[in-house]
């Protein structure tokens, strides 16, 4: 099943008088299930694709695909709730708001989806006993290591059981141990929980915890390969 | 644009008081001073009116050069009877006092000169015919010339005229008995004085500046309630400045940390942003002033409507526009701006560059209760108790003004610790009633609380202002009223002006009296006269009845611990009853004598009790006619209060009062005289509500500016917001809420602040005009303007909201 397709998807900005071409004609099949990696350098389009995945920006031209429905055709309360149920969100500066608390943090989505407190809490805290954060859940995020603190996003991400799960440079700001960390709890949540995730980045050692790799450069596709841990799983 | 707003509007209502203010000063001072012309001193009766052989008598003095007499009073001209000054001199004339003529002549009998003003606004032109009224009924009078804007023709703006001697000595039945002689000395001015009061038994003798001076300090009180208004709307407005810097800051944040780190100083960013201060504040301060002047024609009838009601009459509603003044104000506006952009600047240029260009970082949660504001707070309170304390034993409103300051500086300090506290207590009902949205815009306050701080203190001042001002109003309208009611009782009131109308009570007809009584209907008819003499450094009303009659329609409202006295004794007799602010002021007491500069000199009078009284704010002293006539040798009546039989026909006898003097009277019924009263005092008040929906309307703005920085700061956390599910609406809500918790708190502040005003401002009044009066807190406006505040909070917080609704969430994500 495919959980995420991009149609001859170009995106255009205009810049100082200037029209910069940020993706260009880029089509993509994710399957569910997939842990796809973009790669690619600084202004090759990378989290411009990102940003039309979840919706919050729009194509020029071309199709976007997720969870079966096309963006373009919806409204933006519904490609709001499709962000709030059906797709979770990981970002290089965690972006965790600093009055909540690590329990309150994670159990945000569901609170803006009106599920009641105490569920959404009770749901937020299994999560995040999962990822190893049970003894930190009333501490604020400055109170948190960078690791700890990319963990509560991932587990605000998840929490809703998101269908697709897309990370931005997710180990970007962590040390080299907690991203190691970060990695392998993205790489569990594909192969474990079964969820679609692209994560956007330009480490090759982060990218080599993925299914497949897509470079892109100066917003095309450049190359599409299975990396050798999915060639080795087949 | 709402820096301009805020300075604008902060410098608009200041310049409005400070011209109307000035304005009726000036065309005080310009009447005394043009009246009195090259005198260097003054010599009024200090009761009634002078002998008719004073000028002859003053020039006999040593030291006197010239001497011209003359009668001061006023005609009623137009439709709407208003009074139109007029002087007529005798004696040494042309060495005291110019008459230029633009046209014509001087007055001869049945004329009169007009000043140019006055001809323009009432059609004349030399030959036209003028319809007056004057005490002895209507007259017809020819103008004879128009006044040239010099000497007495500038006197009032130019509404002023002349006539001559014998015409106006006809016309106000004075019998040769003089309003002043104004004086020219040789030598020492104020030895000539004293010498002249010696010889003139009952006179007084001043320089022209001082009695100006001392008509001024009449209407001091009416002013200083303006200025303090006036004071608090700019303390509001400096808020507001400070809040659209800070926003201009919030929204240059990156491009300011950019500067720095290519190596601009701190001092070149506070040095930037104070220039475009000023320059926004240049523009706003101009646009206020010109926005001021036009508030001031409406505030300035208003204000000498009182003025001409209790001390003045016939004073124009001139505006008068000092340059330096204007200058002055506009500068303080653009202080006000640069003052206020100052610490927005500072925070700017303190900031790190790598902070300030916007990585990411973590702000902490509020900081703990600022102990040290609430002790402040607490210091500011006792100062203005301490403040509270002194007024009760001063005769000027200084510390009461130091007091309602230091009542507002409290108020802005205990803003923090107030919202903060009050944000937590209403934290978890609020959560649970509101939600996310609740628990979001309750966090964003505790975060940024001294900005939310800095709004709820502007709003609290405003709702301070209103609260406070409404209570004080409705103690004293309460007070004056229900004293109405009790104590005017006469079914109907024969004037020759309107009372509490246009103009002061002029004297009316003295032979009216009979006719009065010959109507049909007409039970009994009491003859009301009213002077102000000087007493104490300052003046008293000295009010005359008919006792006998008096007493057939009414009591006398003896003060609280006042033995009941047999008034019916005080005809003929050196006895009166003083209102009990003038005991309170001056520490009368029953029993006890007071003594009044009679026109033969001074002489005591028995208190024989003391009786409420809201006449006069200067105190007055009420005896028998007949005893004020033979001791102050005045027989003018300001007007009749006419008792009717009890089954008399009512309209019929009104109709025929009617007819009298040619239909010229001017009859109100009991409840025609309290409305007229009722209207004047509520006009007034009204003055002072235009000033409290500025300071409301600066306030709210506050709310508008600090959402807007709110949102522009947490532009990111927005966009995380809606990247992790939340919808417009949710995102709308949470800064509606935030906006509707500001205000509420700040109204919740300002209800406190307002029953502290109210405590100020009764003491004010209580040392200033000795009435005291009941504490009475004004919960129909506390609840309506904390409806009203929280509401309009909401509304102002909508274009933010919808800013912040609208962000959009792949710019706000952007951090590379």
């Amino acid at each position: 099943m495919i959980e995420l397709s991009l149609r001859e998807v170009t995106k255009r900005f205009h810049r100082g008088g200037e029209i910069v071409c940020a993706l260009d004609r880029v089509t993509l099949d994710v399957p569910a299930a997939q842990f796809c990696v973009v790669m690619g350098p600084s202004g090759s389009g990378k989290s411009t694709l990102l940003h039309l995945v979840a919706g919050i920006d729009a194509p020029t031209s071309g199709t976007v695909i997720v969870d079966g429905r096309d963006l373009a055709a919806m409204s933006d309360d519904e490609r709001t709730l499709l962000r709030r149920r059906r797709i979770g969100f990981v970002f290089q500066f965690f972006n965790l708001l600093p009055t909540l608390s690590a329990l309150e943090n994670a159990a945000l989505p569901l609170q803006l989806d009106g599920v009641r407190r105490a569920e959404a809490e009770r749901r937020a805290r299994d999560l995040l006993g999962d990822l190893g954060l049970g003894d930190r859940l009333d501490h604020r995020p400055h109170q948190l290591s960078g690791g700890q603190m990319q963990r509560v996003a991932l587990a605000r991400a998840l929490v809703g059981d998101p269908a697709l799960l897309l990370a931005d440079e997710p180990t970007g700001n962590l040390d080299s141990r907690s991203g190691e960390e970060v990695l392998a709890l993205l790489r569990e949540t594909a192969t474990v929980r079964g969820h679609t995730v692209l994560m956007v980045t330009h480490d090759e050692r982060a990218a080599s915890v993925g299914d497949r790799i897509v470079h892109l450069v100066d917003g095309r596709v450049g190359s599409d390969t299975t990396t050798a841990r999915a060639a080795a799983a087949r | 644009m709402l820096t301009v707003v805020g300075v604008a509007l902060g410098v608009a209502t200041l310049v409005a008081i400070d011209v109307v203010n000035g304005s009726s000063s000036a065309t005080i001072d310009e009447l005394v001073s043009a009246y009195a012309g090259r005198a260097t001193v003054s010599v009024r009766a200090a009761s009634g009116t002078l002998p008719a052989d004073a000028v002859a008598t003053v020039r006999r003095v040593d030291g006197v050069r010239a001497a011209a007499g003359s009668i001061q009073s006023a005609l009623l001209v137009g439709e709407d009877r208003r009074a139109l000054p007029y002087l007529a001199g005798t004696g040494d004339e042309a060495a005291l006092r110019d008459h230029v003529y633009e046209r014509g002549a001087a007055p001869g009998d049945g004329e009169l000169a007009v000043g140019g003003s006055a001809a323009r606004r009432l059609g004349l032109d030399v030959g036209s015919r003028l319809p007056a009224i004057a005490p002895t009924g209507p007259r017809e009078l020819r103008v004879s010339g128009i006044l040239a804007d010099t000497g007495v023709g500038r006197a009032n703006g130019g509404f002023v005229a002349v006539l001559s001697f014998a015409e106006a000595d006809r016309m106000a039945q004075r019998d040769g008995r003089l309003d002043a002689v104004d004086v020219v000395t040789a030598g020492d001015a104020d030895a000539v004085a004293r010498r002249i009061e010696a010889a003139l038994v009952g006179s007084t003798a001043e320089a022209p500046a001082e009695r100006g001076e001392r008509t001024k300090r009449l209407v001091a009180s009416l002013q200083d309630l303006l200025r303090i208004l006036s004071a608090l709307s700019l303390f509001v407005g400096t808020f507001l400045v400070f809040n659209t810097m800070s926003i201009a800051v919030a929204q240059r944040k990156r491009e300011l940390g950019i500067l720095r780190a290519l190596g601009a100083r701190r001092r070149e960013i506070v040095g930037m942003i104070t220039v475009e201060a000023a320059a926004l504040g240049t523009v706003a301060a101009i646009a206020g002033a010109l926005a001021g002047i036009a508030m001031a024609q409406g505030l300035l009838a208003a204000v000498n409507r009182q003025i001409r009601l209790n001390f003045v009459a016939g004073l124009d509603d001139q505006l008068v526009l000092p340059a330096d003044r204007l200058l002055l104000l506009v500068a303080a506006g653009i202080g006000a701006a640069v003052v206020g952009a100052l610490g927005p600047a500072t925070l700017a240029a303190a900031a790190q560059p790598s902070e300030a260009m916007g990585a990411p970082r973590h702000t902490s949660v509020a900081r703990p209760l600022r102990l040290r504001l609430l002790v402040l707070a607490a210091v500011f309170v006792a100062l203005a108790a301490g403040a509270v304390a002194v007024q009760r034993g001063a005769d000027d409103p200084a510390p009461g003004s130091a007091a309602a300051l230091a009542l507002m500086f409290a108020i802005a300090v205990a803003a923090a610790p107030a919202l903060a506290l009050g944000v937590r207590a209403a934290g978890p009902l609020a959560d649970r009633i509101g939600g996310l949205p609740a628990r979001l815009a309750r966090d964003s306050i505790l975060r940024a609380t001294g900005r939310a701080a800095v709004t709820a203190a502007a709003l609290a001042a405003a709702v301070t202002m209103v609260v406070g001002m409404a209570s004080f109003i409705e103690s004293q309208r309460r007070t004056i009223f229900e004293w109405l009611d009790q104590a005017v009782n006469a079914d109907l009131f024969v004037s020759a002006a309107p009372l509490g109308g246009n103009s002061a009570p002029i004297p009316i007809d003295a032979r009216l009296w009979d006719d009065l009584k010959r109507v049909d209907g007409v039970r009994d008819v009491d003859r009301f006269r009213q002077v102000r003499i000087p007493y104490e450094g300052s003046y008293v009303a000295i009010s005359s009845v008919d006792i006998p009659i008096y007493l057939t329609r009414g009591r006398a409202l003896y003060a609280p611990g006042t033995d009941p006295y047999p008034i019916e004794r005080m005809v003929g007799r050196d006895e009166v009853l003083a209102s009990d602010n003038f005991a309170r002021k001056h520490g009368v007491a029953q029993g006890s004598d007071v003594t009044l500069l009679t026109p033969d000199g001074p002489r005591a009078f028995r208190v024989v009790a003391i009786v409420t009284d809201y006449t006069t704010d200067q105190g007055l002293m009420l005896m028998d006619r007949s005893t004020y006539v033979s001791r102050f040798r005045d027989e003018a009546i300001d007007s009749y209060a006419v008792m009717l039989d009890p089954s008399a026909d009512r309209a019929r006898a009104r109709a025929g009062i009617e007819r009298l003097q040619g239909g010229t009277l001017f009859v109100q019924s009991n409840e025609e005289f309290k409305g007229g009263i009722r209207r004047i005092v509520d006009d007034f008040f009204a003055t002072t509500y235009v000033m409290e929906a500025i300071a409301l309307v600066v306030g709210v703005l506050g709310v508008a500016n600090t959402m807007l920085v709110a949102v522009l700061e947490r532009g990111r956390e927005i966009g995380v917001l809606r990247a992790v599910g939340a919808t417009r609406r949710q995102i709308r809500r949470t800064i509606l809420i935030e906006a509707g918790a500001i205000g509420l708190a700040g109204a919740l502040l300002g209800l406190l602040g307002g029953a502290a005003l109210t405590v100020v401002t009764l003491t004010v009044s209580e040392s200033t005009t000795g009435w005291v009066l009941p504490y009475h807190y004004e919960w129909g406006s506390a609840i309506s303007v904390t409806a009203l505040a929280t509401v309009a909070a909401v509304l102002a917080g909508w274009w933010p909201a919808r800013r912040a609704a609208r962000v959009e969430v792949a710019t706000a994500l952007q951090y590379e």
